[in-house]
């Protein structure tokens, strides 16, 4: 008797979960739901939004099992591109342009509460200027940066070829430094 | 005193960045829960499948899913279910040649019908198919 078992393929376990295997879904969830919520938490830095983007994301996954393509995709890919999707949207819809007075003031003034507070600001207003980049170079910096993929997984995810990944990179960083840089005082970089 | 103001480099920038792709949290229980209530109501058919449109494709990328996608997902109509309990259009078609068949020797019996009928049961009989009287009238 062979007693080895195989690791199914994600699309194996969609094609499952389509026949009414629930738990085709959890071995999904415990696949890919804890990259999907970090990948919407690091975009958006809202615990509450990242989860409402993980359930969103997960649910048209499970619309979409049916039309699944063994093959044709990764289910990671579309995950990811999914997921990147809704967190640009979301950062849209809200306009992220929080100022340094919307930051909680520390309980403790010791110096390291206020670095605390400061980097905070500055992960806000990364995001503020992320937010108002041009979805297509938000979502590059945030697979290549927050997420470390490589150019050629961006570009399959993304759908465009490696030189039009560089260049979305290239120009998403240009366009933070120059948000970032009009704001430097009242970021603190001038004190460092 | 140095009072040339510090400028904001790809350093810094990339620095910002390592900060926030160091920040990992786990899925709380919660959210892992109403994901899975997701998938029962999914399995359920409580939250419709519905069509991917135009601008879903284009967002999420038409090429990953298959070329049904974009179709409506059209529940069998009942002549379908039959043709699915039957067995599909081969097994259709030979019940329909049967029933021809057997309407033809109905009507117009071959002549070694007769003979073998009368030998299976030792004689046979002719019935009209419409009653006399009506067949009458219809003849006028």
């Amino acid at each position: 008797m062979n007693s080895q078992t195989r690791i199914l393929s994600d699309g194996e376990l969609l094609t499952l979960f389509a026949g009414g295997d629930r738990s085709a879904a959890m071995t999904l969830m415990n696949r890919h739901g804890s990259r999907v919520f970090n990948q919407a938490f690091r975009m958006l830095g809202d615990k509450a939004e990242a989860e409402d983007v993980t359930q969103e994301a997960m649910l048209r996954l499970w619309k979409i099992a049916p039309q699944w393509e063994e093959g044709a995709a990764q289910v990671s890919t579309w995950l990811y591109r999914v997921t990147a999707n809704l967190c640009t949207d979301r950062l849209r819809k809200s306009g992220r342009g929080v100022g340094m007075d919307e930051i909680d003031e520390p309980a403790d003034p010791a110096p390291s509460a206020v670095q605390n507070m400061q980097q905070g600001a500055r992960e806000v207003a990364l995001r503020a200027a992320l937010a108002d980049l041009p979805d297509r170079q938000a979502q590059a910096i945030a697979l290549r940066h927050f997420e470390g993929l490589a150019n050629p997984t961006i570009a399959q995810i993304m759908q465009v070829n490696l030189r039009g990944v560089e260049s979305l990179i290239a120009r998403g960083k240009r366009g933070l430094i120059a948000a970032l840089s009009a704001r430097k005082e009242e970021l603190g970089f001038d004190d460092e | 005193m140095n009072d040339t103001p510090k400028v904001f480099t790809e350093n810094d920038l990339d620095q910002l960045l390592n900060r926030v792709a160091a920040q990992d949290l786990a899925v709380p229980d919660a959210l892992f829960d109403k994901i899975m209530l997701d998938a029962d109501q999914v399995l359920r058919g409580q939250l419709v499948v519905r069509p991917a449109d135009e601008e879903t494709r284009a967002q999420y990328g038409a090429a990953m899913l298959s070329p049904a996608a974009g179709t409506k997902i059209r529940k069998r109509d009942i002549f379908g279910q039959f043709l699915d309990l039957i067995g599909g259009w081969p097994a259709f078609s030979g019940l329909s040649m049967a029933a021809a068949t057997g309407l033809w020797i109905g009507v117009a019996p071959p002549e070694m019908l007769d003979s073998l009928a009368a030998g299976l049961w030792g004689s046979t009989i002719e019935m009209p198919v419409l009653g006399s009287d009506l067949y009458q009238d219809l003849e006028g």
